[in-house]
């Protein structure tokens, strides 16, 4: 260390002046991002029982949760699985027209959770997109999903 | 005995109670009897969390069906393997392995800062006992593993979706994870409480971080495969809400590990930093009770609604805790130095950090809004898929970009003439990469090219800096290639071991574009002898095949594929039955070609008539989304090696200053 | 019964383990110390010093490596020994003028 030359003093105030500008700026353009696409992409879907979902959702896209009464057809068909599924406490139930992967759980008794467009009393299913949950006697146990 | 074991249970309880008010005596009252006290209380706990352990695992392995939780989760045919891993199967379960491991990396902790942070120990033992003492509440009272009933004659069985290899190593490995970003946050408290300004705690947490970042991330790629192959469904991330919870912590992990670098160097973004490690740990927190609160709709939920009201007070009292330690030791916090210019790693590292924080607060707002948008009063409303990817990839991109800028630039203030010069060979990779991939008509998905691009950008600069370096130290002291790339590693662990890291992540991004912007996918109805194509692949069926397992009964379908005519190999997408559990699952067939993608099968119906219903998958270079984690691995273990080096200048440096501890 | 019993052993166990430190009166070695405010900023002084050293081997590197030309390195090399330098110097007053108990002999 003795034979550096008079070393300058560093000064403490020495720095990038418009450093707090430009993350500020950088904040701000994220969150402006992410601002923009929340009130413009119209990414979310209502997620409803099935009481709810009777009224006032024709024609719209929706996240149904019921349980299923009754279920005839097959996924693979060109008619597709139709069930109905009905409300945990109400009595209403809808349709679903249903093609794509079913998952293992799912059968009568079954609660789902299932994506679609309500046309009238009828869920016109996104395919893929059925979930099922396995009651168990002690306590709810694992779901299982078929979504590709 | 489970009277035997909740009693240790409540034990260990009121003995968590203690060590921490034990412990702040002894940092208030400064008397080392308390502290010694307090140790010896956590010794106890963990003896005591073990022999629940025993108690719980014994009482599995003997079928022991009036333990409630034995009963919900095993049976009397599931295999031994299958009945270890039932552990953490159950909610009570996985938080007695949770507090096991908890207090393994408490006691390893406390012992290892001893002497280097002696002043510290109180508070980290107040801090972690009170963690502790959090979960050996849930232990007692919502989620107790020794719940007695009358015993039927067999167990409900392991739901078979969780009869995997994976079930051994996922949840565990995510555990360690999520467990181990507690020591870090405990010695920022700790620090902060005792009043010490320097950067003592961020040198004994870095391999702390480390760990939990390391087990957090390669928690999740096991956990995608798993799903990859398990669940029946050709998809290894599902934004799924318990995906998203250690996804969070990751991420902001990531952000303080890189941040923590310009506190070292420059004395700065110190209030950032314990920011940070308290947001990790409180988004571990918050993420354990999104997956075990049942508060929303997910694949892997365990259910259980009242758990949720303990993780919202410890989620309330972490928050509000940190956030008042660190209003309250604000003048300590003051930065040293300041970034003195934009072309420099500390801003590399800054909007680095930002990008990270953007994307954890961007998923953490998807899994939020459900609960959000209700609690405002109207209907649940709920994101899926496109809203996170479009964040991953507008916050995504500019981050893989800043991967491959940021080793390009030194510390402080880089060179604009010698940034060209290192720019040259990267960017010109990147951009051939984009011309190349538009000309071969993979330019459908502007994302997929844009990414790929970039991660030749970044592969470029990684093998720049390697060979950069190695030429230096051989121009120096005149060493062969391969000598010169392992001392310049031996000597620079962090930067290079970083190097690795990074490279996974491209090595991550491409299998992750390649098998999604690329992929090809197929649905058939097949009568025997029917052919169907995937890509350069054919199908034919030819029947199926039944078989027997342990405890189910298997129909295959029999698959014979042929790749552009040449008989290529057999494949049996199969579906099972469990007659105990009375359920049925899918087994897909999966083959990992040599150019590394997947021919990915799934049997979705047999029909009466013997007619089968197959999807069929080709997911291009998938299989370097697997591989990334062995090279994931290697960097962190480069990383995470003791430093002898090292560690005598750390030793050297705390130990000219005799900072006062116990001796003992 | 006999797990009753097991339980109440195992409480007296543990009871006696943690409580066995607080048994003998506090001794003046019991006395946890805390850091005085001149030990803090010798620390923070060696955290200065170490890590001015520090960016100057990376500096080595980087000039080595070519990230730093010639003329930033040179300004660098200046300043970052400079604040060696200053932290050594100041460091060296603070243990000239310590205690003779505080420092390391």
């Amino acid at each position: 260390m003795s034979e550096t030359p008079a070393p300058a003093p560093e000064q403490p105030a020495k720095g990038f002046r418009h450093i707090r500008l430009v993350i500020a700026l950088a904040v701000a353009s994220l969150l402006g991002t992410f601002a923009v696409y929340t009130a413009f992409a119209d990414t979310s879907i209502p997620v409803l029982g099935i009481a709810q979902a009777s009224t006032g959702y024709d024609g719209k896209e929706v996240r149904l949760e019921g349980r299923v009464t009754k279920a005839t057809g097959d996924a693979a068909d060109p008619q597709g699985l139709r069930f109905t599924v009905r409300d945990f406490e109400k009595n209403t139930t809808i349709d679903v027209v249903y093609r794509g992967s079913v998952p293992d759980a799912f059968r009568v008794g079954r609660e789902v959770v299932i994506d679609g467009r309500l046309q009238g009393a009828t869920l016109q299913a996104t395919p893929d997109t059925l979930v099922t949950k396995c009651p168990s006697k002690y306590q709810e146990g694992q779901t299982t999903t078929d979504a590709a | 005995m489970a009277l035997v074991g909740q009693g240790a249970l409540i034990l260990a309880f009121a003995l968590a109670v203690y060590a921490t008010g034990a412990a702040v005596t002894a940092g208030t009252g400064r008397d080392r009897r308390f502290l010694i006290s307090a140790r010896h209380a956590l010794w106890a706990i963990l003896g005591l969390v073990i022999l629940a352990d025993v108690i719980f695992i014994r009482a599995i392995f003997a079928h022991d069906f009036s333990f409630t939780t034995v009963a919900a989760t095993t049976s009397r045919a599931l295999p031994d393997f299958y009945l270890f891993t039932s552990w953490w199967g159950s909610q009570a379960g996985s938080l007695l392995l949770w507090t096991t491991i908890l207090m393994v990396c408490t006691i390893i902790v406390v012992r290892s800062t001893r002497r280097a942070l002696g002043e510290l120990q109180p508070w980290l033992i107040a801090v972690l006992g009170a963690i502790a003492g959090f979960f050996l509440l849930l232990l007692i009272v919502p989620a107790s593993p020794f719940q007695t009933q009358i015993a039927p004659s067999d167990g409900q069985g392991l739901n078979p979706a969780l009869q995997n290899p994976y079930m051994a190593t996922h949840p565990p490995t995510l555990y360690i994870g999520y467990v181990a970003i507690a020591i870090p946050f405990a010695l920022a408290m700790a620090a902060m409480i005792a009043g010490r300004g320097d950067a003592r705690w961020v040198v004994a947490s870095r391999r702390w971080t480390l760990i939990a970042w390391g087990f957090l991330g390669i928690g999740m790629l096991l956990g995608s495969h798993w799903a990859y192959q398990e669940v029946g469904w050709g998809g290894y991330w599902a934004w799924d809400p318990v995906e998203n919870a250690a996804l969070m912590p990751w991420l902001v992990a990531t952000a303080f590990l890189h941040s923590v670098m310009v506190q070292e160097r420059k004395g700065m973004l110190k209030v950032w930093n314990i920011a940070l490690v308290s947001g990790a740990f409180a988004l571990s927190i918050f993420g354990t009770f999104i997956t075990r609160s049942g508060i929303l709709s997910s694949v892997h939920a365990f259910v259980s609604t009242s758990i949720g009201w303990y993780f919202m007070v410890a989620l309330a009292v972490i928050i509000a805790g940190s956030t008042a330690v660190i209003l309250w030791r604000l003048p300590l916090l003051r930065a040293d130095q300041r970034i003195e210019s934009l072309v420099s790693r500390e801003a590399t590292f800054l909007f680095n950090n930002l990008l990270l924080v953007g994307i954890a607060f961007a998923v953490l707002w998807g899994v939020v809004y459900p609960l959000v948008t209700e609690a405002l009063g109207s209907v649940r409303e709920t994101v899926s898929s496109p809203f996170y990817e479009f964040f991953v990839i507008i916050f995504g991109l500019p981050l893989l970009l800043l991967m491959g800028i940021g080793p390009l630039i030194a510390w402080r203030r880089a060179s604009l003439k010698q940034l060209k010069r290192s720019f040259l060979w990267p960017l010109a990779a990147g951009l051939i990469t984009g011309g190349v991939l538009v000309v071969v008509g993979l330019g459908s998905s502007w994302p997929g090219v844009v990414a790929l691009s970039v991660c030749a950008f970044v592969t470029v600069t990684i093998l720049s800096e390697y060979i950069r370096g190695a030429a230096a130290r051989r121009s120096i002291a005149g060493e062969g290639w391969l000598t010169a790339v392992w001392r310049l590693t031996d000597r620079n662990r962090r930067r290079y071991g970083g190097y690795i890291v990074h490279l996974s992540i491209v090595v991550f991004v491409i299998g992750a574009v390649g098998s999604t912007a690329y992929e090809t996918r197929e649905v058939g109805l097949l009568q025997k002898g029917d052919t169907m194509q995937v890509g350069a692949y054919t199908l034919t069926f030819q029947g199926v095949q039944p078989s027997q397992g342990p405890n189910y009964t298997q129909r295959a379908a029999v698959i014979d594929v042929a790749k552009g005519g040449e008989p290529y190999k057999q494949m049996l997408p199969a579906r099972r039955n469990y007659p105990r559990e009375q359920t049925t699952s899918n087994e897909v067939a999966i083959d990992t070609t040599l150019t590394g993608g997947d021919l990915f099968l799934i049997l979705d119906g047999i029909r009466a008539d013997g007619a089968v219903q197959i999807k069929a998958f080709y997911k291009p270079v998938i299989l370097l989304l697997w591989l990334s984690g062995f090279l994931f691995t290697g960097g962190l273990l480069l990383c995470v090696w003791p430093d002898a080096r090292e560690s005598r200048r750390i030793v050297r440096r705390y130990a000219e200053e005799p900072i006062p501890g116990e001796a003992r | 019964m006999i797990e009753i019993l097991a339980l109440g052993v195992l409480a007296i166990v543990v009871v006696v383990a943690v409580a066995w430190p607080l048994v003998r009166p506090a001794t003046p070695e019991d006395t946890l110390d805390a850091s005085t405010e001149a030990q803090r900023r010798r620390l923070q002084l060696r955290e200065d010093r170490d890590v001015a050293l520090e960016a100057l081997k990376e500096l080595e590197l980087d000039h080595a490596t070519h990230h730093v030309g010639d003329e930033d390195y040179r300004e660098l090399v200046a300043q970052y020994r400079a604040r060696a330098a200053a932290a050594i110097r100041a460091l060296d007053e603070e243990l000239g003028t310590a205690p003779a108990g505080d420092r390391q002999p």
